[in-house]
């Protein structure tokens, strides 16, 4: 019963999390400048370590909590290479 | 009873991350600008993480996955400045397209900004010349009677 509970839950979680994807997907898709694409990647990252932190709890998995916590470190590392990249870009344009 | 109490702390808060994950998509959606969209999105990235880990530190039985989930907010609450202050970076150090922004704000009678909402390319390069670096930050402060002659020429 408790269980049946539990599982009820977090699949309501789960598929209201996945329409929140789905949104921020479209955010980084239509975003018109740079920054706002990468604040959606940024979303779309905390929204999926959010969910894969509850499918561990759903499926009585643990190892996924590693995947969850090398994914936080993955997605911080995206935003970091991805604006010190376009920053040199920058910097390069101006000195031409 | 004490398992449902558990399951009922744990609904709420997850149900309550949930909502504050909705409300930051809300923001990014509402909003028309990149940092006012940072500000949205800090709400998911802070009170939502924490809602929801809280709610499944609550239901974990473990205490290894207790440890791990504790390392997640940890990691994430270090992170999430980190990240906004970057992309703020870009947003500042590229163009002039924040000074529209500031300027649609604050409304026409400001002089502090420079006059110019369209070709926001060429107040650039004219303070480039004067100034010698094309740096931002110099505009707010050294620029208010600049934008004021311009103001008055136009």
């Amino acid at each position: 019963m408790l269980s049946e509970a539990y599982h009820t839950l977090y699949s309501i979680a789960l598929v209201f999390m996945g329409c929140l994807l789905a949104l921020a997907l479209v955010r980084t898709i239509i975003g018109p400048r740079v920054t706002d694409r990468i604040l959606g990647v940024n979303m779309l990252g905390s929204l999926v370590i959010a969910m894969i932190a509850i499918l561990s709890q759903m499926l009585r998995e643990s190892y996924l909590l590693d995947v969850a916590l090398i994914y936080t470190m993955i997605s911080f590392v995206t935003v970091l290479v991805l604006s010190s990249v376009y920053l040199r870009k920058r910097k390069g344009r101006k000195d031409d | 009873m004490i398992a449902w109490i558990r399951f009922g702390l744990t609904a709420v808060l997850l149900l309550g991350g949930i909502l504050a994950f909705a409300a930051a998509m809300l923001g990014n959606y509402r909003f028309g600008y990149v940092l006012n969209r940072m500000h949205a999105a800090g709400i998911g990235d802070s009170l939502g993480m924490l809602l929801v880990i809280l709610s499944l530190m609550i239901s974990v039985s473990g205490g290894m996955d207790l440890l791990k989930l504790a390392a997640l907010i940890v990691f994430l609450w270090c992170t999430s400045p980190v990240n906004s202050h970057f992309l703020a970076r870009i947003e500042m150090e590229g163009d002039t397209e924040y000074l529209k922004h500031i300027r649609r704000i604050c409304g026409e009678k400001s002089t502090e900004l420079p006059a110019e909402t369209k070709d926001g390319d060429d107040v650039k390069k004219e303070n480039a010349k004067e100034t010698g670096t094309g740096h931002l930050p110099k505009n707010h402060s050294g620029k208010g009677k600049q934008a004021r002659k311009k103001g008055k020429r136009r």
